[in-house]
């Protein structure tokens, strides 16, 4: 107990003392000044590294400064950099912050002691009303974004370098939706579903890129999955019963629908690119749905169920 | 040594200790009791670190020089800690959490555009950057009515859709909760039509009327907790499906397990099925390649769902001997087949 108490009670002082000084401190006035470093110089060299690794581990910016004299370099944490900047949230907008973070579950995400640092002193308890996953990329990612460096990945097994746009959240997955530089001729806008990402994005410098103004994720993702951008698109009606009717209706968009019946199931007209993903969507879909134009495809799918019949 | 079984590294307890020491110096005095539970802590722990605070402060660490706490058993008193009462700026993660949390309960159908919610997220934007961070959540019918029927504790009536065969039946309900999970909204409640703890889909529910009749709550079973309420509820399977390896993107998703390699170049995964039909048009969906390697039983899951849905192209066509089909043999129905559905997004399976 007494050698890791100690431990934490050297690096409090630490960041206390660094945090509060306005020049930064040479090692030397560490080791003399600040309570619980050993005096020794390789044992204090040795002791303020590893305390240094911690906080900045940890996120606490200690910065290396240049100094004049034997000493060379000093240390210390600068409050324009450690501190949360004030937001300037009042009373209400700190409740709606507290409800949205107590209300809404990221599922494996550790957000800490978020409600604190944002200057709520309650902590509501309450059954989630939102539960998303959460996965470890989304947040470099937004830093990313907000630094606009450019993410580097490994994505269907080919390396990327990609402008982060913007993030999104649609159906049960996170996407990110960035300028691929590595497609296209001199790079396109491509979608990234981000638990398919390979292994850690790493990142580049911050301001290599512009965002692109009124850049809309969601319209760049396209919902079905037969809307790829294929070759030439052809138009297809379907009829799907009321148990895939919610769903079709999303992913073909109002538009499609062409009538409405009494037990609950439409008629759907709209435009395909991707046949065999549409194919693969009307098998998955069982009973639920059938095909009625064009003929070609309605062959096609009866032959394949046939063919699983036999 | 492992007194609390956590924060056991010197720069986790610092930070507790920081966001402790934050939060006393915003509310002057709390109770030892309070703080362990807000912050996690064991009390006794927390005792200690707080004993140990009030020995740091500045060189010379004369007595006007250290964290000014006061610390007996049951109370902490704080004054001054002025360079503490200032938040630190957010982790990465923490920025992530505030946002996407704010969005998601921003895109809960009925959310109010000009909240103070949406002007504490523009605020934080303006100081931490735009964060281009959007969360779409289906919309959902019922979803004001039976939020109030959980509120007041109503039985309500509902109509719905049962995902296997889409027979509708009527059931009254005891609302627990209604909850946003991967993009789509769900009930969850205790059935009396079943006699048991049951998720639907709001989608699925055709149409809800509250009742005034009032229930007291029930004892929630542990599993109505996540997005994996449910799905290995009692009459569930793991079924290993291979599929030819580069193809298994629609099962990551779905996976129970880690997938395995197979035979002829191809992976294993495990899928927990509650509902044979889903399985078969998991399958057909998948491509011929895939295939059931265990157990033999549902095996067969993917040619009774192909039968069905070739009767309903033969009823069409001319009705040629097709109506000689009904064969549409009737699965044994899935217990927890409510939560097992899956539309064509690949959604609503377990993300584990």
């Amino acid at each position: 107990m007494p050698a890791r108490t100690s431990r934490l009670e050297r690096i409090t002082n630490l960041f206390l003392a660094l945090l509060d000084t306005t020049r930064p401190m040479p090692l030397r006035e560490i080791g003399t000044a600040i309570a619980g470093y050993p005096s020794e110089p390789r044992a204090l060299r040795q002791a303020f590294e590893r305390d240094k690794r911690v906080l900045r581990d940890k996120g606490i910016p200690v910065e290396t400064e240049r100094i004049g004299g034997d000493d060379q370099v000093g240390y210390r944490i600068l409050k324009e950099r450690y501190y949360l900047p004030d937001l300037g949230l009042d009373a209400e907008e700190e409740e709606a912050l507290a409800f949205a973070v107590a209300a809404v579950r990221l599922e494996g995400g550790g957000g800490g002691d978020v409600l604190a640092k944002l200057g709520s002193t309650g902590r509501p308890e309450l059954p989630p009303v939102v539960v998303l996953p959460t996965l470890p990329a989304l947040a470099p990612l937004q830093e990313a974004i907000r630094h606009r460096t450019l993410a580097l990945f490994v994505y269907r097994g080919r390396a990327r370098e990609v402008e982060p746009y913007g993030l999104l959240f649609r159906s049960g997955a996170w996407y990110l939706v960035g300028r691929d530089r590595t497609s296209g001729k001199g790079g396109a806008t491509r979608t990234f579903r981000v638990d398919r990402i390979e292994g850690a994005p790493r990142f580049g410098p911050p301001g290599a890129y512009d965002l692109p103004e009124g850049f809309d994720a969601a319209a760049e993702l396209r919902a079905a999955p037969w809307a790829v951008p294929g070759t030439e698109a052809c138009e297809v009606v379907v009829e799907v019963d009321v148990r895939e009717a919610p769903s079709a209706r999303r992913l073909a968009g109002e538009g499609a629908v062409e009538r409405r019946l009494p037990d609950g199931s439409l008629r759907l007209r709209f435009r395909v690119g991707d046949e065999e993903a549409f194919v693969a969507w009307v098998l998955g879909c069982g009973d639920g749905v059938e095909v009625i134009e064009p003929p070609e495809l309605r062959a096609r799918v009866v032959e394949m169920l046939l063919a699983w019949c036999s | 040594m492992l007194v609390s079984g956590q924060a056991t590294d010197a720069g986790e307890r610092l930070l507790r200790l920081l966001a402790v020491l934050a939060y006393l110096a915003r509310v002057g005095e709390a109770s030892i009791a309070d703080l362990a539970s807000r912050f996690g802590v064991d009390e006794r722990v927390l005792v200690g670190e707080l004993e140990l605070a009030a020995c740091c402060g500045l060189p010379p660490y004369t007595p006007d020089q250290l964290l000014e706490l006061v610390v007996d058993d049951e109370r902490v008193v704080a004054h001054g800690l002025d360079a503490l009462r200032r938040p630190q700026r957010l982790t990465p993660e923490e920025g992530f959490a505030v946002a996407a949390a704010a969005r998601a309960l921003l895109a809960v159908p009925g959310a109010e555009r000009s909240s103070p919610l949406s002007s504490a997220l523009s605020k934080l934007e303006a100081a931490l950057g735009a964060d281009r961070l959007e969360v779409q959540l289906e919309s959902a019918q019922h979803l004001e009515l039976l939020r109030a029927a959980v509120e007041e504790r109503r039985l309500v009536e509902i109509d719905y859709l049962g995902s296997a065969r889409g027979r509708e039946t009527t059931r009254v309900v005891e609302p627990h909760a209604v909850v946003a999970l991967e993009g789509r909204f769900y009930l969850d409640a205790y059935c009396h039509l079943a006699d048991a703890w049951r998720r639907f889909q709001l989608e699925r529910i055709r149409s809800a009327r509250p009742t005034t009749t009032r229930f007291t709550r029930r004892e929630v079973p542990g599993d109505l907790r996540g997005p994996g309420a449910f799905r290995g509820g009692p009459g569930s399977t793991i079924a290993l499906v291979a599929v030819p390896e580069g193809r298994q993107a629609l099962l990551d998703r779905l996976a129970a397990g880690p997938p395995e390699p197979a035979s002829g170049g191809r992976v294993a995964v495990p899928v927990r099925v509650g509902d044979p039909n889903w399985l078969g048009r998991l399958l057909l969906r998948l491509g011929p390649e895939a295939e059931v390697l265990d157990p033999p039983e549902l095996a067969g899951a993917r040619v009774a769902v192909a039968r069905r849905a070739l009767a309903r192209y033969r009823r069409q066509v001319g009705a040629k001997g097709g109506r000689g089909a009904p064969a549409a043999p009737a699965a044994s129905s899935g217990t927890s087949g409510e939560a097992e559905e899956s539309g064509p997004g690949g959604s609503g399976g377990s993300r584990r």
